[in-house]
């Protein structure tokens, strides 16, 4: 596919920005290496850069810049899903948990701009708990506490997270998979939903809306 | 954790060391991890290096990637790979085959990449040779006893100048040796330069001083030059 490509000047020019900010948000890895396209001109070598996708990136960087450290800009448009944080403004724009979910999550949690991946997670599940209708708003608390307490204990295994309810009280818990768990009478396993295969489909979403979103203008 | 200690001449493998001292001669197979190396001689190392502090008086040899926090070097250095470190101090000489990122990058002597040169601050005296870009938050060059080159600069505040102390001076008849910036590309917000040869210099506010012989200048608020410049082009955008 043929892209169109912008001089650095008239990028310059366009965005005004400096060559002291291109240069610094170059060095910091905010805008990638592969769209400095070098070519060589009548004046000698030029760069050139993907018109659309470094407008926007531009754009999106001069938003934020206020608001985060160019650290954590970094870290935002880094490539590995992992390692990603969003700020929360996109996490509503691309619809990736609902509103009334993280507007919860900030109010248990405090008021955050950025979102790591870790954090999109526990929102996730606790967002997808509460569309289904498997969980009240006021349950959340105890989604965001299990995680933030144990998670880094089953990361990188297989495991599960369970919902129980016994005369209108609930509790959650992770399991390792392959235990086996027997309950008492009346207590009733509400939800179970497999983490792993939540991390992938969230991946996805975040991921996708990343290539969207640097494609648009 | 063990310490790694050789005096005299050794060959030993690699692995996970407090202290790695060497006083001698050290040929080092494998990767080394260590809080604090020093060398005082020789050493080759055929993996790669990650310290806390790195001590270099003598000639070290490493055919891997460097990442440290600090590092010096008094004597001569020799990285095939790419180097990582928060503070450079260069006190000799140091080539590098890969890139090099920085926090600050200063000293006196010569330094010569093969790759990109990234720091926040770089501030060399001497010779250097960049084969792609040098992108700095500042640069501070003093160019001094032999031609620097250096294909693209790139940064905020860009200084470049022709040390005035020079010994050397008192040889220039027996030396050929100029001592200039011979670069492609200068792009920054502040500049100034003196004894440059540029293809391109673009910019905020551009001060070009004596000696300097450039093809095409881009302003945006001012430029100054020195009469004893030569400017082919100059245009004000």
């Amino acid at each position: 596919m043929e892209q169109e490509l912008i001089s650095k000047k008239e990028l310059l020019e366009l965005t005004d920005i400096s060559y002291g900010q291109l240069y610094r948000w170059k060095r910091k890895k905010l805008i990638p290496e592969e769209w400095f396209i070098r070519k060589s001109t009548f004046t000698g070598q030029e760069t050139f850069f993907p018109k659309e996708k470094i407008l926007a990136r531009i754009e999106k960087i001069k938003q934020m810049k206020d608001d985060l450290s160019l650290d954590e800009l970094a870290s935002m448009f880094s490539p590995n899903p992992t390692t990603i944080s969003l700020h929360k403004d996109d996490v509503i724009k691309r619809n990736i948990v609902s509103e009334v979910a993280l507007h919860f999550y900030m109010e248990q949690k405090g008021e955050q701009h950025v979102l790591s991946f870790e954090q999109l997670l526990q929102l996730y599940i606790f967002d997808r708990l509460l569309q289904t209708g498997e969980m009240s708003l006021g349950e959340g608390k105890s989604v965001f506490d299990v995680f933030e307490r144990h998670y880094t204990k089953v990361q990188g295994k297989s495991c599960e997270l369970l919902v129980v309810r016994k005369m209108g009280i609930s509790t959650c818990l992770l399991a390792t998979n392959g235990s086996e768990l027997y309950f008492e009478d009346g207590a009733k396993v509400v939800a179970r939903l497999h983490v792993p295969s939540c991390i992938e489909e969230l991946k996805i979403k975040v991921t996708e809306g990343m290539d969207k979103w640097s494609e648009k203008i | 954790m063990r310490n790694l200690t050789v005096n005299g001449s050794a060959l030993t493998s690699g692995g996970t060391f407090r202290n790695v001292t060497i006083r001698g001669d050290a040929t080092i197979s494998g990767d080394v991890q260590c809080t604090k190396w020093k060398v005082f001689g020789n050493a080759d190392v055929s993996g790669n290096i990650t310290a806390e502090v790195l001590d270099i008086f003598g000639q070290v040899n490493i055919r891997g990637n460097v990442s440290v926090k600090t590092i010096k070097l008094f004597g001569q250095t020799d990285i095939r790979g790419n180097a990582n470190a928060h503070d450079v101090h260069l006190r000799g000489a140091a080539h590098i085959d890969g890139n090099i990122a920085g926090g600050t990058i200063h000293g006196y002597g010569e330094m010569n990449v093969s790759g990109d040169c990234e720091a926040e601050s770089f501030s060399v005296k001497g010779v250097v040779q960049i084969a792609n870009t040098l992108n700095a938050e500042r640069v501070d060059l003093s160019l001094y006893f032999a031609d620097s080159r250096i294909s693209e600069i790139g940064g905020k505040t860009i200084r470049v100048k022709r040390s005035k102390w020079n010994v050397m001076s008192f040889f220039k008849g027996l030396s050929s040796a100029s001592t200039r910036l011979i670069t492609e590309t200068v792009e920054g917000d502040e500049i100034y330069l003196e004894h440059t040869s540029a293809k391109i210099v673009r910019g905020d506010r551009i001060v070009i001083g004596p000696g300097c012989d450039i093809e095409l200048i881009e302003y945006k608020t001012s430029l100054q030059q020195s009469e004893k410049a030569v400017v082919k082009e100059k245009r004000n955008i």
